[in-house]
């Protein structure tokens, strides 16, 4: 009984090492642009759906927005609904308001970018959103993801 | 006299020193073949704005010289503690970029008034957000230290245990609640409540945000009046409360009244009389006397009286006089 089972473990132990010697890890990484919305001057709210299925390593979530005139909120929540981040941008008001002076000694085109990123360690699967809010808002808002796996790797 | 002119001047002269030295200085490391050479100052009204950009927020823009020197003049800030950004642009971007996270993060926030005296400064052109120090008015430091605590929780989102994050982020906010609790400045203690997030925080806290409150009801500038709008349920509960109440003790009252002043509009019918109660209601109504009716009947004195009673229950009524009063209906019910 005792020789059946140290023979059994000394098969497990060879097994393993093989596999550890033949097998190394390397991550994989792939950046894949989920969507991108122009904005035509409308108000409102929309939704942008971040699925995740599988089992990732980490996720980079990347939203850029840029914005000519009107006002834009981007928020991204995880699968239970928790706010992981978010920014607003908004034209000038009016070129010629008063408060443009304030920049002192130049009147910029109103026009406003922005950008979120959020690096997440083994992302919880499930549906990530973003919501997108605007305002009259004249513009493009990116969403990209970067996926990384850590899958095993045969020297 | 000579001494009274020398102290004069002596005071103008400091006066003019402290004046000429009262500014946002700071020596930056920037890579100027990405970025502009520009340092772009917003103020910030609402701390609910701290993550708003627009051309309209940026009250100043200097321009950054050959050495990394740059120079904010702060005699036109408002006065008091005022919340401060700075940022800077990449060159292909508008000067109204706010990037937040990731290698690009391009501002970081300040407290400051127009008597401060600020130097800034970073060592490295890699991560030069992160590693620039904030030197010469004591409320940039702790203001440093709520980012750093902040970003710890941002930092380790997402562990491999949801439930490791959840302790994690909970010590996060209650260290930064401490801070809020014990910072004898109350833009930085309001900016701590801020970073712990308190919107999310609030309904299992509710006590501390009360108390936070109280220690800052005095405080009435634009931060603090912004904040306490933030926590319209609060207020709105504890007044729709008082409202429920006082109309529930108006509508209890009111019903008490028309219970007791309701009159009676049961119909009476003679069907709810027996034979016998029948017979003595009739010889009521001809005022007969108890002994008449107990003669007329040939019953008891106490069993005609018996009869009378039980008549003046179902009848609901007190007297004889009421039994002449009553019209009672004869139809079956």
């Amino acid at each position: 009984m005792k020789t059946r089972a140290f023979l059994i473990s000394t098969v497990i132990i060879c097994f393993l090492s093989q596999a550890s010697l033949t097998y190394g890890q390397d991550s994989i990484r792939t950046t894949i642009k989920i969507r991108q919305i122009t904005l035509k001057g409308e108000s409102g709210e929309q939704e942008v759906s971040l699925p995740l299925r599988d089992s990732l390593s980490y996720i980079n979530f990347e939203i850029k927005a840029v914005i000519i005139s009107g006002e834009l909120t981007v928020e991204l929540f995880d699968p239970n609904g928790e706010k992981y981040g978010n920014f607003s941008l908004a034209g000038s008001a009016n070129s010629n308001n008063k408060d443009a002076d304030m920049i002192r000694g130049k009147t910029y085109f109103a026009e406003a970018s922005g950008s979120l990123v959020r690096y997440v360690k083994l992302p919880e699967r499930g549906m990530w959103k973003a919501k997108v809010i605007t305002k009259n808002a004249v513009g493009v808002v990116d969403f990209n993801l970067t996926r990384g796996v850590t899958v095993l790797k045969k020297d | 006299m000579q001494i009274r002119i020398s102290l004069l001047s002596l005071i103008a002269l400091l006066s003019q020193t402290t004046f000429a030295q009262s500014g946002l200085h700071g020596q930056i490391l920037l890579d100027t073949s990405i970025w502009r050479p520009v340092v772009y100052l917003s103020l910030i009204t609402d701390l609910d704005k701290m993550y708003t950009m627009s051309n309209d927020m940026i009250i100043d823009q200097v321009t950054i010289s050959g050495s990394g020197k740059f120079s904010f003049d702060t005699k036109y800030f408002p006065e008091g503690d005022n919340l401060f950004r700075i940022h800077f642009s990449k060159k292909n971007d508008p000067p109204a970029t706010l990037n937040i996270g990731g290698k690009d993060e391009n501002h970081f926030f300040l407290i400051a008034s127009n008597h401060s005296n600020i130097t800034m400064k970073n060592y490295s052109e890699n991560d030069y957000i992160k590693n620039i120090t904030v030197i010469g008015y004591y409320p940039n430091n702790i203001i440093k230290q709520i980012n750093e605590i902040a970003g710890y929780a941002d930092s380790t989102t997402l562990t491999s245990s949801t439930l490791k994050n959840d302790l994690i982020k909970s010590a996060v906010f209650e260290k930064l609640r401490i801070i809020a609790d014990t910072c004898s400045n109350p833009l930085v203690s309001l900016y701590a409540v801020y970073k712990g997030d308190f919107e999310k925080n609030y309904p299992v806290n509710q006590q501390f945000y009360k108390n936070f409150l109280s220690k800052w009801r005095k405080e009435n500038s634009s931060y603090f009046k912004n904040f306490k709008n933030k926590i319209p349920a609060r207020a709105s509960l504890s007044i729709q409360y008082i409202i429920t109440c006082i109309f529930s003790l108006i509508a209890g009252f009111l019903i008490c009244l028309l219970v007791k002043f309701r009159k009676p509009n049961k119909r009476i019918f003679i069907q709810d009389l027996s034979l016998q109660e029948r017979k003595i209601y009739g010889l009521l109504l001809e005022g007969k006397s108890n002994k008449e009716i107990a003669d007329l009947l040939v019953i008891e004195l106490s069993t005609v009286k018996s009869h009378i009673s039980s008549i003046y229950t179902k009848l609901n009524i007190s007297s004889r006089k009421d039994i002449l009063n009553l019209n009672l209906d004869k139809q079956d019910p």
